[in-house]
């Protein structure tokens, strides 16, 4: 969940996430949370590959490539 | 296309995890055992993150993703960890970390201890084929006293999604 001013003393929440259930399921999960108010932008399920769906969260991969020294844990 | 059919007939059910089929590493491992035995015959392969001379040592968020038009994902199930009783690692005990056992533990050496906690002797990982992932997006601009029953049913939710949904 992301948290925001929206202006005029509102808050914007943004709610994303992935499954690996049905949509049926998705939908079901989510149904009392969608439900407590009208969402600005109404909820929207995609189905996408596994690398697609990483590409999704990740964004577009448009940026130059760097090759650096680092070490990961 | 039949096998398409056949990976999501067995990626439907509550809980993925359920079913799927267990493997063993021990530390030091570079994946390749789990490589020979589970992905190949299965007709996956590696698509990102384990790499050759990466050992199971220290894997931190230890989820693993292989593809070949299904996925497959490799999530941590138990892990053995031996601990210094003694600041001079003169001895040292051997606990096994689950859910259920040790469950502080656990969470740590999934990632929140960036892997430093004792010495990993042993994964016991689960594999499991994906076919797709259904990503969501929900928003909403409401004032104070509106946007707080949004945010405690989030909260409610999220920390006790099922294992197959991931709020972000």
């Amino acid at each position: 969940m992301k948290l925001g001013p929206a202006g005029n003393g509102s808050i914007s929440l943004r709610c994303i996430g992935q499954s690996i259930g049905s949509e049926a399921e998705l939908r079901a999960e989510l149904h009392s949370l969608v439900t407590l108010e009208t969402p600005s932008s109404p909820l929207k399920i995609q189905d996408l590959s596994f690398l697609d769906g990483v590409k999704h969260f990740a964004g577009p991969l448009t940026y130059e490539s760097v090759f650096m020294k680092a070490k990961s844990d | 296309m039949k096998r398409r059919t056949r990976l999501q007939r067995k990626s439907n059910p509550v809980s993925p995890l359920c079913r799927c089929p267990f493997t063993t590493l021990k530390a030091g491992s570079d994946g390749s055992g789990l490589i020979d035995a589970e992905i190949r015959p299965r007709r996956m392969r590696l698509v990102a993150h384990l790499k050759p001379g990466y050992h199971f040592q220290r894997l931190a968020p230890l989820q693993i993703g292989l593809t070949r038009r299904g996925e497959v994902c490799v999530k941590l199930r138990r892990r053995r960890t031996s601990l210094p009783n003694s600041g001079l690692f003169l001895s040292s005990f051997t606990l096994q970390a689950t859910v259920s056992s040790e469950p502080d533990l656990f969470w740590a050496c999934r990632g929140g201890g960036g892997g430093s906690f004792g010495l990993a002797t042993q994964f016991t990982l689960s594999i499991f084929p994906l076919t797709n992932v259904s990503v969501f997006g929900v928003s909403w601009k409401l004032s104070q006293s509106h946007a707080a029953p949004i945010f405690n049913a989030w909260q409610t939710w999220a920390p006790n999604a099922p294992t197959q949904s991931s709020p972000l």
